[in-house]
C-alpha cells in the first residue's frame, strides 16, 4: 500500500507564476529547426512504406550497391547492381511513392569490355546539367564511366578512369566508386580499396584523375578515410564500429545555409573481427565523416545507421531533395522476398517525408 | 530507471529567460519614443524607465492600454516560430508631500493576456532565438517611489517582483520484483515558490533652459527552478519481511537547478531637451552587463548508490548513470544600446497633438555560436512612430487631462550567419534573421 504526502505553499502564486508549460523535443531536432541532416537516420516503418520492407527487390536475381538520384519528372531512380549467376550488370529501377518500385529492374549496362572482365556493378550516377554521368566498378578492379542524355541509353568511356596501383596505397582492386563535382568546378572521384576510402582528382569527369594524399605530411600516399583499428575502440571492449575496414563510399557536396560547401562521405563501416570466446561478432553499418575543405575528414563518432536485427545493413546512397535526405542502403529480410536482399530506406532527422516527392 | 532518465532528459532540457518590456517598452509615449525617455518620462511607464520621473507628477495618474508584437523570424528560411507576445499594460500613481517635499508613489504592470508566464524545454544544442519566445511571456509587476529633495531634483527607486521555484520530490519505500502486492513506497513531493525581488533606481536633473539629465539604474536578476528528486529504498525479490529474501538497497539523487529567467544589470545615462513648447528630443545610453547571463540548460547532478548482495555480485551489474551533457559557457557580450527620440506638439485651442518618432541601435549580445550552443540572435534596428493627443478640461465630471498615444514601432534584425566549427555538428550552419511589428495604445487619465 503506497501513501502519498503532497505539500503545496503558496498555490495561487504557482498558477500565478508557473502559468503553463511545454516540454520541447528532447532529441535535440524539432522539426522545422535547422538541422544538419546528417543523422543518425531512422529506417522507415512498414506503414510508412504500404506494408513492405523494402522498396526494391528483384525476384529474377539479387540487387546491392543502390545509387539514387532524381530523374527530370522528379522520380527517384535507383541505379543498382544486379547479379544473374556469374554477371553482374548495372540496372535502373523508378521509385514512385512511398518508396515501392514502380517496375522491375532493367539493365542498363552490362559487361562489355575487355577491362570489365565479367562484371559492373555498384554506380554511382550524378547529373551533369542535362546530362548523366555515371561512374562503376568492374571485376577487374578497374573504374570505369559512362554518360547518358536520358539516364536509359548509355555510352561507355572506353579506358578505365583508374585501376589499383599498390604504389599508391590501392592494394586490393578499386571498387565502389562515387564521384561529384567540387565547388571550384573540378570532380572528385571517391573509391574503396585495401578497407580505405580515397580521392582522385580530374577537371573532367573523364579525366585523367590525380589521386589525393589524405595526410601529405606523411611520405607514403594516405587515404582520405580508413578504419580506427581495434584500438580505437571507444568503452575498451567491444572494437569501434568502423574498426575494422570501409567501403562503399558516397560522396555528396553541398551548401550549407551560409553557403559554405561541406562536403560528407557515407560509407559501410565494419568493425574489426575479433575471437569468438567471448568477443564481438563483426558489425556492419553505416558511418559518415565530413568535411569544409574536402581535405580534413570529421567522423561523426557513432553510425548515421545501424540495425540491431540486421548486422548486414550496408552500401548507403544519400537522396538530397530540399532539406530531405533518404537514405537506401541494402539490407536482408525483405519480407515479400522471402528473406532476399533489396533496397531498404531510411530516412534522417528533421525530415518529415519518407521519401522524395515524386 | 525509465522514468528517472526521462525526468532527468526534462530537467536538463528546461530552459526560458526574463521580461517583454526591456524588449518592447512600456506605455505608447514611451515606446513610440523608442524609450528614449529616462530624462522625459512622466507618465506611470517612469515605473520601469526612471523612477523619479514620478516626481513630475502633479495629480493621480492612471495609464492602461494594450500591447502587442508579432515576430517573424527565420532559422535558414523558416519561420522560426517565436510566439507573438500581447496584453494589457497599465499603471497607477499618485503624488503627494512627504516632509515637505514632492513626493509621489507608483505601480506598473505588464500582463499577458493568454498566459502569465511560460516555461519552455528546449535543448541547449537546439537553435532558437535566444531573447525572443518563452522570455517575453512573462508578468511584469513593480511598484516605485519618487522625492524631489530640491526643484531640480528628482529621485526613485524601488522593486519589481518576480517567483522563482524550488521543488524536491522523495520517494521511499519497498519494491517487491515477486509480489507487486507488497510494494510499498512513500512520495513527499513539496514545492516551494518564493519572489524574487530586484532593485531599480534612477534620477532626473535639471539643468534650465530646458535640459534635463538622467541616471537609471536596474539590477540584474535571474529565476532559478530547482527541482531536487532522492529515491530510495529497497527491491526486494521474495517476501518482504523473509529473512532469506534478496535484499537489493539503493538510493538514486537527481539535482537540477535551471535558470528560468533572466536579466541584465543595466545603467542608462539620459538627456532631453525641450527646445520650444512645441518640439523635444530626448537620447538615452544604456550599458546592459550580458557578459554575466548564464547558459540557461539545467545544471544536472546525480547519483545512484545499489548495494548488491555478495550472493548477486557476480550476475548482477549496476548500470552506469548516463552522462550528463556539459554546459557551454554563454560568453554574451556586453552592450551599449544608444535611444535617440523627438516628439513635436501642436497646439489645438486647449488640447494637443503630438507626433514621436525614435530610433535605437541595440547590437546583439550573443556571440557566434560554434560549438554546442545555438543561441541566435541579430543586432535590433528599432524604429518607431507614434502619434497621441492631450484632451483638457473635458467636462465638469473631468477637471484633468486625457492622455490618447497610439504607436507603431519594427524591429529590423539584419540577416546574420552562425557558422559552426565541426562539419559533423547536428545543427549545422545557421542563417538567422528577420523583422519584428509591435503596435500599441494607451489611455491615461491626468487628474488634477
Amino acid at each position: 500500500m503506497s501513501a502519498a504526502i503532497v505539500r503545496y505553499r503558496t498555490i495561487a502564486l504557482a498558477l500565478g507564476i508557473m502559468g503553463c508549460g511545454t516540454v520541447g523535443s528532447t532529441d535535440g531536432l524539432t522539426p522545422e529547426r535547422p538541422a544538419n541532416r546528417t543523422g543518425p537516420f531512422r529506417e522507415v516503418t512498414g506503414n510508412e512504406m504500404g506494408m513492405r520492407s523494402c522498396a526494391v527487390v528483384d525476384f529474377q536475381g539479387l540487387v546491392d550497391e543502390p545509387s539514387a538520384t532524381r530523374a527530370d519528372d522528379g522520380r527517384t531512380v535507383l541505379y543498382l547492381t544486379r547479379e544473374h549467376g556469374e554477371v553482374r550488370s548495372i540496372a535502373r529501377v523508378a521509385l514512385r511513392a512511398p518508396a515501392q518500385q514502380a517496375d522491375d529492374p532493367a539493365d542498363v549496362l552490362v559487361p562489355a569490355l575487355d577491362w570489365e572482365g565479367t562484371a559492373v556493378r555498384s554506380p554511382h550516377v550524378v547529373r551533369d546539367g542535362a546530362a548523366w554521368v555515371m561512374v562503376y566498378g568492374t571485376a577487374t578492379g578497374a573504374l570505369g564511366l559512362a554518360r547518358s542524355t536520358d539516364g536509359l541509353a548509355w555510352t561507355r568511356h572506353p579506358t578505365p578512369l583508374l585501376t589499383a596501383d599498390p604504389a599508391q596505397g590501392e592494394d586490393t582492386p578499386l571498387r565502389a566508386p562515387s564521384i561529384a563535382r567540387t565547388p571550384d568546378g573540378a570532380w572528385m572521384l571517391a573509391y574503396a580499396s585495401a578497407g580505405a576510402i580515397w580521392f582522385a582528382r580530374a577537371s573532367r569527369a573523364e579525366g585523367p584523375f590525380t589521386r589525393v594524399d589524405g595526410d601529405p605530411s606523411t611520405p607514403r600516399r594516405d587515404a582520405v578515410l580508413g578504419a580506427t583499428g581495434p584500438t580505437m575502440s571507444p568503452d575498451g571492449g567491444a572494437p569501434g564500429f568502423e574498426s575494422g575496414a570501409l567501403d562503399d563510399p558516397d560522396l555528396f557536396i553541398e551548401s550549407t545555409a551560409i553557403g559554405r560547401a561541406i562536403w560528407r562521405v557515407y560509407y559501410t563501416a565494419r568493425s574489426a573481427p575479433v575471437a569468438m570466446d567471448g568477443g564481438v561478432a563483426p558489425e556492419v553499418t553505416v558511418g559518415m565523416a565530413a568535411s569544409f575543405d574536402g581535405r580534413t575528414f570529421t567522423r561523426f563518432g557513432v553510425p548515421v545507421f545501424r540495425s540491431r536485427t540486421d548486422p548486414t545493413y550496408a552500401a548507403p546512397s544519400v537522396l538530397a531533395v530540399d532539406e530531405r535526405r533518404t537514405l537506401l542502403y541494402v539490407g536482408a529480410r525483405c519480407a515479400v522476398s522471402r528473406g532476399r536482399r533489396g533496397v531498404r530506406v531510411g530516412i534522417a532527422p528533421g525530415t518529415d517525408t519518407v521519401t522524395p516527392a515524386p | 530507471m525509465t522514468w528517472v532518465v526521462g525526468m532527468a532528459v526534462f530537467v536538463a532540457a528546461t530552459t526560458a529567460r526574463a521580461n517583454p518590456l526591456d524588449m518592447y517598452g512600456l506605455g505608447a509615449r514611451s515606446a513610440s519614443l523608442a524609450g528614449a525617455v529616462s530624462a522625459d518620462v512622466g507618465d506611470t511607464s517612469a515605473v520601469y524607465y526612471n523612477p523619479a520621473g514620478l516626481s513630475r507628477l502633479r495629480g493621480l495618474r492612471v495609464d492602461l492600454g494594450y500591447f502587442w508584437a508579432a515576430p517573424r523570424l527565420d532559422l535558414n528560411g523558416r519561420d522560426a516560430q517565436v510566439a507573438p507576445s500581447h496584453g494589457l499594460v497599465g499603471g497607477i500613481a499618485t503624488p503627494g508631500r512627504l516632509f515637505g517635499l514632492p513626493f509621489a508613489v507608483g505601480v506598473a504592470i505588464h500582463l499577458p493576456d493568454d498566459r502569465l508566464s511560460q516555461i519552455r524545454a528546449i535543448p541547449q544544442s537546439e537553435a532558437r532565438w535566444e531573447l525572443y519566445g518563452v522570455r517575453l511571456q512573462r508578468l511584469y509587476l513593480a511598484a516605485m517611489l519618487s522625492i524631489s529633495p530640491v526643484r531640480w531634483l528628482r529621485l526613485g527607486g524601488g522593486v519589481a517582483f518576480m517567483a522563482s521555484t524550488r521543488g524536491r520530490v522523495d520517494i521511499d519505500g519497498v519494491i517487491s520484483v515477486t509480489n507487486q502486492g507488497e510494494t510499498s513506497l512513500r512520495h513527499t513531493v513539496d514545492v516551494d515558490l518564493s519572489s524574487v525581488r530586484y532593485a531599480q533606481l534612477g534620477a532626473q536633473v535639471d539643468f534650465g533652459r530646458g535640459v534635463t539629465a538622467a541616471l537609471a539604474w536596474r539590477q540584474q536578476f535571474g529565476l532559478d527552478l530547482t527541482i531536487d528528486l532522492a529515491l530510495q529504498g529497497r527491491i526486494v525479490a521474495g517476501p518482504v519481511n523473509d529473512p532469506n529474501s534478496i535484499v537489493v538497497p539503493g538510493s538514486y539523487t537527481l539535482a537540477s537547478r535551471t535558470l528560468s529567467a533572466w536579466q541584465p544589470e543595466q545603467w542608462t545615462l539620459g538627456g532631453a531637451w525641450v527646445i520650444n513648447p512645441r518640439w523635444r528630443v530626448m537620447a538615452d545610453l544604456t550599458w546592459a552587463r550580458w557578459s554575466s547571463y548564464e547558459n540557461p540548460a539545467s545544471a544536472l547532478r546525480t547519483s545512484l548508490d545499489v548495494t548488491v548482495p555478495p550472493e548477486l555480485s557476480g550476475s548482477l551489474r549496476v548500470p552506469a548513470l548516463p552522462p550528463t551533457a556539459p554546459r557551454e559557457a554563454a560568453r554574451f557580450y556586453d552592450t551599449l544600446v544608444p535611444r535617440v527620440g523627438a516628439e513635436f506638439t501642436a497646439p489645438v485651442g486647449r488640447h494637443a497633438a503630438h507626433v514621436r518618432m525614435g530610433y535605437a541601435w541595440d547590437p546583439s549580445p550573443v556571440p557566434e555560436q560554434p560549438g554546442l550552443t545555438s543561441f541566435i540572435d541579430s543586432d535590433r534596428h528599432l524604429v518607431t512612430l507614434g502619434a497621441g493627443a492631450t484632451l483638457r478640461r473635458l467636462g465638469s465630471v473631468f477637471d484633468g487631462a486625457l492622455h490618447v498615444d497610439v504607436y507603431a514601432a519594427m524591429q529590423i534584425l539584419p540577416t546574420r550567419d552562425f557558422a559552426k566549427a565541426s562539419p559533423v555538428d547536428p545543427v549545422g550552419d545557421i542563417r538567422a534573421g528577420g523583422v519584428v511589428l509591435s503596435g500599441g495604445m494607451t489611455v491615461g487619465a491626468q487628474f488634477e
